[in-house]
């Protein structure tokens, strides 16, 4: 029909007339890019393990060995810098960049292992919440309440105060207080799951609670719990490096993203590449895990199929 | 089988003409063609019936006439709807917002989802005056009464201020029907109005909306899978089968001398309330996957008398002064 | 109504109790607060007086007892660190934190929920692209390295703002704004999606056949149904806002109950402590309670059974 009804097509729900195939053929092409959107995501993280685990081999320096003739010596485009230290040093004289690659180490741990002690607590709880009901789950529905109003920075801190600052320990504490986001959503799946028909004809058949929990409940939930994992990610990472930046995370010299900002804001005035860098890191890691999480909850959202 | 016979023949002018209607999805996995050609005209005071099972297209149709269609995957890629012979797909929003609840009226399938669940019943009746008649307040209040009353909702000065959630499904429904009436229009299309209803209340909503249309001589689209709808209610029907009319007749006539194969898979499959072991005649085969139709004619496949030449797509051809069909075989079966 | 506002009352109730006897446990765990008060060379029978006279003799369900009801009368104890009341020192502060928080949401909220709306009702086009990158950005970036980046170029760089420090608005602006970074990045994507599940209800659909003009749809239907959930949305984020404000105040050196709970925890000053985490958590449940309160008025479905 050739027209184009610009105004038309702006309104939400007047009708649309197209050009054409030629228009939605590009339509359709726009809508497989945004299907690329997570290989930006994917390389970042990507990029992030093999930090961590190649780290030795990436980096140009030595993270922690120190060189005070050489410290605070700017990234490479200033002046006084070179290309030796691509990222500058810090005030001790050690590379920037390569501090930041082993910093990765770091978050890719406290990333991953944060999320998977949390996220297994909470899914547990949730499911038990879930599928018994009644007491029980009125009882760890208060628990997640509580714990929900703790500032969970301070109980962050205070824990790490007492027990002392280490990898093992920001761990536990981040499954302490992040356990919570997992527990409200499985309880929910978990409940619409023990109403349908083929639970029931497990429990009618005899099958016991553990194996109905275990054989058929969790697997469902267990899509659910992913995407809030791969969400939380991110949010691990900030976390530890916040604890970091206090003085309560992984004692130095280790590297790790949170400490460098710490060291950094010290020399802001005149050494600004020490907190810029660490915090860039960080930045472009958590939104990997953030893009990542979001598009996988696309994916498996079922009312998605719904909408083009 | 009761049969329209007590409703009365229509004026023959045309009040909606749809011609070659053509309604695509474009969804990441390929383009659904929901409505492929579609024509057909319905004239005043007529009850034309749209029968077709899901996924035939009917309700895209129904949304295409009201200028509703799903964004941002549908569209209407070509076709005209000449509605009192002015297009309205070349209209602006702005007109069309005027045209529609005012012209045309629309009574959706589901009530209860229909109902902005914080809103009184009686404000979203009044909903159509405020923005079509442009009254003022104190005369809406009793122009809403009044349409209440015609609906027969009991008491309607109280259940005013009701919210939708205090309503049974079919009071909810006569509030739909109230509020598609309540400015007169000239066209209402109804889509599926009592899928969404209990057996008992459906029986209720039908003989309501055959009161309404006898007394206000109202033109109606009804769009349902119910053939004992249709019978009861309509003047002409059309079939839609995958996004094409197979076949177009009087009730009557239909239900008599079904020409199209699927037209007669349909109404073999309806009990005929016969006594003993009777076995309910299907049509054979599935509904074809809505991303591929089949070339040519879209039943080919399940067709009893399919043949070489269906696999191009058939003409619509009149077999009488009005009864049309889309079928290469027509004359011989 | 009046049940459903009744039993939150109660949940509430059980919530913040719940939260006294976590404080309670945790500090007991911590530490002893008996070597912390005296110095290293105190001799036994100086340990034991101070241990008799904290009543840290008693059977444990019994301190906690004591202790629920002293802490329901606001009484928290000295603080170790400074010799006055522990609940005096959280709440001189209190008004900093206030003032910063409010500030900041009231920042966020302007920025981020009229962005949501509208990046719902234009969705797919480019100012929900770029509005939503954005958001995703806010939400990736960690706050207090913004806090510093902002530091950097806005007082070190340009000179506009102080670096830190308590004041008027000029120095309560950088800390607000790095809060109201995350605040407004998580409200912001909240609200769109809250919104956009209103969008695709049959009634706004409903509405539109009825021949509403779009503006008053999206008023009237789309706003007014979407506007209790965006209320959670904010009220949550308030309720947060006071505990997370910890670091913001610690980088820009800002005295609120934030910088005042970090120092207690370096210093071990558990009364303190225990003030902050009550009271933080109390003003957490209560926003949540007035919310729901708001909810269940204005509901009908809930209001009028």
């Amino acid at each position: 029909m050739g027209r184009d009804l610009g105004e038309l097509r702006k309104d939400l729900s007047i009708i649309d007339v197209g050009k054409g195939t030629a228009r939605d053929e590009r339509i359709l092409k726009l809508k497989k890019q945004f299907r690329r959107i997570p290989k930006a995501a994917a390389l970042i993280i990507l990029l992030l393990l093999v930090c961590a685990i190649f780290s030795p081999l990436i980096a140009p320096h030595d993270p922690i060995e120190q060189n005070l003739p050489n410290a605070l010596k700017p990234p490479f485009w200033q002046k006084g810098g070179s290309f030796t230290y691509v990222l500058g040093t810090d005030n001790l004289g050690r590379d920037i960049l390569s501090r930041i690659i082993y910093g990765a180490r770091i978050s890719v741990i406290v990333g991953f292992a944060g999320v998977l002690v949390s996220g297994m607590m909470g899914t547990f709880l949730g499911v038990v919440a879930g599928y018994f009901g009644g007491k029980i789950d009125s009882v760890i529905m208060r628990l997640t309440d509580i714990m929900l109003s703790l500032p969970y920075i301070l109980i962050a801190i205070a824990i790490i105060g007492a027990i002392g600052p280490s990898l093992t320990n920001i761990i536990i504490v981040l499954g302490i207080t992040q356990w919570v986001g997992y527990t409200r959503i499985i309880r929910f799946e978990a409940m619409t799951l023990s109403k349908s028909e083929f639970i029931e004809m497990a429990v009618i058949s005899g099958t016991r609670w553990w194996r109905i929990l275990l054989v058929h409940i969790l697997p469902n939930v267990l899509n659910s719990a992913v995407v809030l994992g791969t969400l939380d990610v991110g949010k691990m990472i900030i976390f530890e490096a916040a604890l970091s930046f206090l003085g309560l995370g992984v004692k130095p010299p280790t590297a790790s993203w949170g400490g460098m900002l710490a060291d950094g804001r010290v020399y802001l005035t005149f050494a600004w590449w020490l907190a810029t860098f660490p915090g860039i890191a960080i930045a472009i890691t958590v939104l990997g895990g953030n893009l990542l999480g979001d598009w996988l909850r696309d994916e498996l959202d079922p009312r998605h199929q719904l909408k083009a | 089988m009761v049969l329209n016979s007590e409703l009365r023949t229509p004026n023959s002018e045309l009040i909606l003409e749809v011609k070659d209607l053509q309604i695509h999805f474009f969804t990441d996995r390929g383009v659904i063609r929901a409505v492929e050609g579609v024509d057909f005209s319905v004239r005043k005071q007529e009850v034309w019936g749209l029968v077709g099972e899901s996924a035939s297209g009917k309700s895209v149709i129904g949304q295409a006439l009201i200028g509703v269609v799903a964004r941002p995957a549908g569209r209407i890629v070509s076709g005209e709807i000449f509605f009192k012979g002015e297009d309205i797909l070349e209209k602006s929003p702005k007109e069309i917002e005027k045209i529609r609840g005012n012209q045309i009226a629309f009574i959706p399938q589901d009530p209860t989802t229909a109902l902005n669940p914080l809103l009184q019943i009686g404000f979203q009746i009044g909903e159509a005056f405020k923005y079509h008649r442009g009254l003022r307040t104190s005369s809406i209040a009793e122009e809403i009464v009044k349409v209440m009353k015609v609906v027969n909702i009991p008491s309607p000065e109280q259940r005013v201020n009701d919210y939708p959630h205090q309503l049974s499904g079919g009071l909810k429904q006569r509030v739909i029907i109230a509020t598609a009436l309540s400015c007169q229009p000239d066209l209402l299309i109804a889509d599926e109005p009592t899928s969404a209803l209990d057996v008992t209340i459906q029986i209720q909503i039908i003989k309501l909306i055959r009161e309404i249309q006898d007394r206000f001589q109202m033109t109606m689209i009804l769009i349902t899978h119910n053939l004992g709808l249709v019978a009861k209610m309509c003047h002409r029907v059309a079939v839609l089968y995958c996004g094409r009319i197979v076949e177009e007749a009087p009730v009557k006539g239909l239900f008599k001398d079904p020409k199209h194969p699927y037209s007669r898979g349909l109404l073999a499959s309806l009990p005929k309330g016969e006594k003993g072991n009777v076995e309910l005649y299907t049509i054979p085969g599935q509904l074809p996957n809505p991303l591929y139709h089949p070339p040519g004619c879209h039943f080919s496949p399940r067709c009893p008398y399919a043949s070489d030449k269906c696999q191009e797509i058939p003409p619509m051809e009149w077999s009488s002064e009005d009864h049309r069909v889309r079928c290469w075989r027509w004359k011989e079966i | 109504m009046g049940s459903y506002i009744i039993r939150r009352l109660l949940q509430s109730l059980i919530v913040i109790l719940g939260v006294i006897i976590i404080t309670f446990l945790i500090s007991r765990v911590l530490g002893d607060p008996v070597a912390l008060l005296l110095p290293p060379e105190a001799t036994p029978e100086q340990r034991a007086f101070l241990t008799k006279d904290l009543g840290l003799d008693r059977p444990l369900y019994v301190q906690l007892l004591v202790y629920v009801g002293k802490v329901l009368k606001g009484d928290f104890g000295q603080s170790f660190r400074h010799q006055e009341p522990a609940m005096k020192l959280l709440m001189e502060r209190v008004p900093a934190s206030l003032y910063l928080s409010l500030v900041a949401t009231f920042i966020s909220i302007i920025i981020a929920i009229p962005l949501g709306i509208i990046s719902a009702i234009k969705r797919g086009t480019i100012f929900d692209q770029i509005g939503m990158s954005l958001a995703l950005l806010g939400q990736s970036i960690p706050a207090f390295w913004a806090g510093i980046m902002l530091i950097l170029l806005f007082a070190v760089q340009l000179g506009w703002f102080p670096p830190s420090g308590y004041g008027g608005p000029k120095h309560v602006i950088l800390p607000a704004v790095t809060l109201a970074l995350f605040f407004s990045a998580a409200t912001a994507r909240l609200t769109r999606s809250s919104v956009l599940d209103v969008l695709d209800m049959d009634y706004v659909r409903y509405a539109r056949l009825k021949g509403v003009p779009e503006f008053v749809v999206i008023m009237r239907h789309v706003l007014r149904n979407a506007f209790i959930t965006i209320l959670n949305i904010v009220a949550l984020q308030l309720g947060l806002l006071l505990g997370g404000a910890v670091i913001t105040e610690f980088i820009f050196s800002w005295p609120g109950i934030g910088r005042l709970s970090l120092d207690a925890i370096y210093n071990r000053d558990f009364p303190v402590i225990q003030a902050t985490v009550v009271v933080a958590a109390s003003f957490f449940v209560c926003i949540n309670l007035l919310v729901d309160i708001i909810y269940s008025a204005t509901d009908p479905r809930v209001s009028r059974k």
